[in-house]
């Protein structure tokens, strides 16, 4: 298939007709769209996918309803018509898809997608395809289910990334999507449908047979089975359209959650600054208190160096009394020791007699001696007064008051600062979240989180109904086989019709999980080929895919590569869906939005070279800092069919110029 | 689709393989079937088909034995 043309007229952004025409060149088969944000790219992809499924989609690939496609200025002026028109060829044949909204007649301001009539239009070789058939032709050329393998942006990447973590609830939803798109319908489709067959074939059998003698009992229990089987049918499907309920109700505050994300974390980054606002205003307090506490003990340090030179001063004249008390002992000593020296006329020493001389010596000492002592006043009252005095300044000694406050004067200035700044971020939080309902974002939370868990129980009711029914309908197929075997049986025509039924219906069952095998053998053969076109690594060798779908590198040791950079979980992603790609249809265009995310250059040279070459067509819608177009695209230059560049008219206007 | 035959081939491989009854041309008509109608939303014309396929290959099995 390739892409001929394709115009849009007041679709999204583009108001007006615009008209681009697609490379033909094999050779030269690149399309370069070059775009800033938000000027129109993914409406671009969008404008392709409506044409060709009737339906655009928005972030986490929700639908956009239709009324939103519309662009708003065209609207203004009273434009209510919107159109895409797609000129391919595929297999030979010409085609032409034009898909058109137009507001109802009625209706004054769309603001519903009911509020608009699509038409569709199909021409093959210039021969108008039949309303009926015009889905079933378009999915022969390009499915619908494989569309998301060739009309694909970064976030589809990112989910194929999660696609490669083992058991994330992402991955097994996307399992789910691949095996859809791998052909595996048409063979589930058989089966579930000859199970219907099957079904009814056997109700039909129960009748029959309770009219036949020796049977009855079968025929009742067939039909006993078939009753609880379809109470219980009954209950799946009461549960799915409650669960699908519950999804849709749970997505919807998903997306409104996702813009009040940041007000949420500006509530809760408040609601923390109000709690140290608190805890900042009691540590104040509490500092607050000790510091009065230490004041009344400031006036200790405030005496302290008047009492120290009292002390002084006590300390020396009671140093000069006990010299003096001193001195008087070893005078009335020495006075002791002539007298008895005069008495005896006999050294103390030696005992000898003494002269008069010396007598005479020792009497005038005493005497001197005598007239000594008699001045010396001991005046003990003061003595014991200075002992007092002493001990009562003592006792009023500093307790260190004058450090203590200076500390916590310290600290409770350095809590006003950060009170202040505190106090400064909850306003600045205050003004992000104004306007805002937190308390509704907080019940919204709340409730997407109850609705998940519902979700989860839901789920698990599903899976515990199905397996009831999947052994009620064990029951039922070995009661089908023993009938087969009975003769009185075997000669109704409901019986050959359950036979066909359940032998057809057991073969598309075990088919299915043939076909699984094989196609993943194929997948991981083709992504294997893309990845090792795409890795600048040498040591990879191969990429082996899991029952998830999910694939492993394997290094040129056989052993598994365990850690992967941002940039290898992007390769193996685009791998995978060029192997899918592959897989899944004949060789088509593929249109690739904002790609590169995380990629370094080599790698985004290796996708340039690579991805035009199985491709008949290969359009790149990037943005300037996702690409430098002077240096990263030379790998492509030779193969640039066309260019475009999509320009701003106004917010909601924008126009190509192909450059 | 490049899986088509893919499919056929492993509905074929499975029946020569297993204990199948089934004749190979009702096979073939009834994958058939379901290719045609793969990527129909509504059901009821390759049911429909189905049932049909079913009724005849049943009403010639019964006449058979």
């Amino acid at each position: 298939m390739r892409i001929k043309s394709l115009t849009m007229n007041n679709f999204m952004p583009y108001k007006g007709v615009h008209t681009l025409s697609f490379p033909e060149h094999p050779n030269r088969n690149v399309m370069l769209v070059m775009g800033d944000n938000m000027r129109g790219k993914t409406s671009f992809l969008n404008a392709i996918r409506w044409a060709f499924y009737g339906r655009a989609l928005g972030r986490h690939l929700r639908e956009i309803p239709t009324h939103q496609l519309h662009n708003t200025e065209a609207g203004q002026e009273g434009d209510w018509m919107f159109e895409v028109h797609i000129q391919f060829e595929s297999e030979k044949h010409t085609y032409d898809l034009r898909r058109r909204a137009s507001k109802k007649n009625m209706v004054a301001i769309p603001n519903s997608p009911e509020d608009f009539d699509v038409v569709i239009g199909l021409q093959k070789d210039s021969m108008a395809i039949r309303a009926d058939q015009i889905d079933f032709e378009i999915n022969k050329i390009a499915p619908e289910q494989v569309s998301r393998f060739f009309l694909f942006d970064g976030e589809l990447l990112q989910e194929y990334e999660n696609l490669l973590i083992e058991g994330s609830e992402q991955g097994k939803k996307i399992k789910k999507a691949v095996e859809q798109v791998l052909g595996v319908p048409a063979l589930i489709y058989g089966r579930d449908e000859l199970s219907t067959i099957f079904k009814k074939a056997q109700k039909q059998q129960a009748k029959d047979l309770s009219q036949v003698k020796g049977l009855e009992r079968q025929a009742e229990q067939q039909a006993h089975y078939q009753e609880k089987q379809l109470i219980l049918s009954g209950d799946i499907e009461r549960i799915g359209a409650k669960l699908k309920e519950t999804e849709k109700e749970r997505l919807e505050l998903d997306d409104k959650l996702d813009g009040l994300e940041s007000i949420h974390e500006a509530k809760a980054h408040l609601d923390m600054l109000q709690k140290r606002q608190k805890s900042i205003l009691t540590e104040q307090e509490g500092k607050q208190h000790l510091r009065l506490e230490a004041a009344s003990d400031v006036w200790r340090d405030l005496l302290s160096v008047k009492l120290s030179i009292k002390r002084s001063q006590l300390q020396a004249r009671q140093k000069q009394l006990a010299e003096k008390t001193e001195q008087k002992t070893v005078f009335e000593t020495k006075i002791k020791q002539l007298e008895k020296l005069l008495n005896t006329s006999e050294c103390p020493t030696c005992h000898q007699e003494i002269g008069e001389n010396l007598r005479e010596e020792a009497g005038r000492e005493l005497g001197e001696l005598q007239g000594k002592i008699r001045t010396f006043e001991i005046d003990h009252k003061e003595s014991m007064e200075i002992a007092a005095e002493l001990a009562h300044i003592s006792a009023i000694r500093s307790t260190g008051a004058g450090k203590r406050i200076e500390s916590i004067d310290a600290d409770l200035r350095r809590l006003d600062v950060e009170l202040t700044q505190v106090e400064n971020d909850a306003e600045k939080k205050r003004k992000e979240i104004k306007g805002y309902d937190t308390a509704d974002i907080a019940r919204m939370r709340a409730l997407r989180d109850t609705l998940l868990k519902e979700e989860s129980t839901l789920q698990k009711d599903i899976d515990d109904t199905q397996a009831k029914i999947d052994d009620i309908t064990r029951q039922l197929e070995v009661l089908a086989k023993l009938l087969q075997d009975d003769p009185a049986a075997r000669a109704s025509k409901s019986t050959a019709k359950v036979r066909v039924a359940l032998e057809l219906q057991e073969l598309f069952k075990q088919s299915i999980e043939r076909l699984r095998g094989d196609l993943k053998g194929r997948v991981e053969k083709l992504a294997t080929e893309a990845f090792l076109h795409l890795t600048t690594q040498k040591s990879y060798h191969k990429l082996e895919i899991n029952d998830n779908y999910g694939l492993q590198i394997i290094d040129d040791t056989s052993q598994r590569v365990e850690v992967r950079s941002a940039g290898a979980e992007q390769i193996v992603a685009l791998s995978l869906i060029d192997g899918l790609s592959r897989t899944g249809r004949a060789a088509g265009p593929v249109i690739m939005d904002t790609p590169f995310g995380r990629l370094d250059l080599k790698h985004r040279e290796n996708i340039l070279k690579y991805l035009p070459n199985t491709a008949s067509q290969f359009i790149l819608l990037v943005h300037d800092g996702e690409i430098r177009k002077e240096t990263d695209l030379e790998p492509l230059y030779d193969k640039i069919g066309l260019e475009y560049e999509i320009l701003e008219v106004s917010p909601r206007h924008s126009k190509f110029e192909r450059v | 689709m490049q899986n088509e035959d893919m499919a056929l081939n492993a509905l074929m491989a499975v029946a020569e393989e297993g204990d199948f009854g089934i004749d190979k041309d009702l096979i073939a008509k009834a994958y058939a079937i379901q290719k045609t109608h793969q990527f129909d939303h509504d059901r009821a014309i390759s049911l429909q088909e189905m049932q049909s396929l079913i009724d005849y290959y049943a009403e010639q099995n019964s006449s058979d034995s």
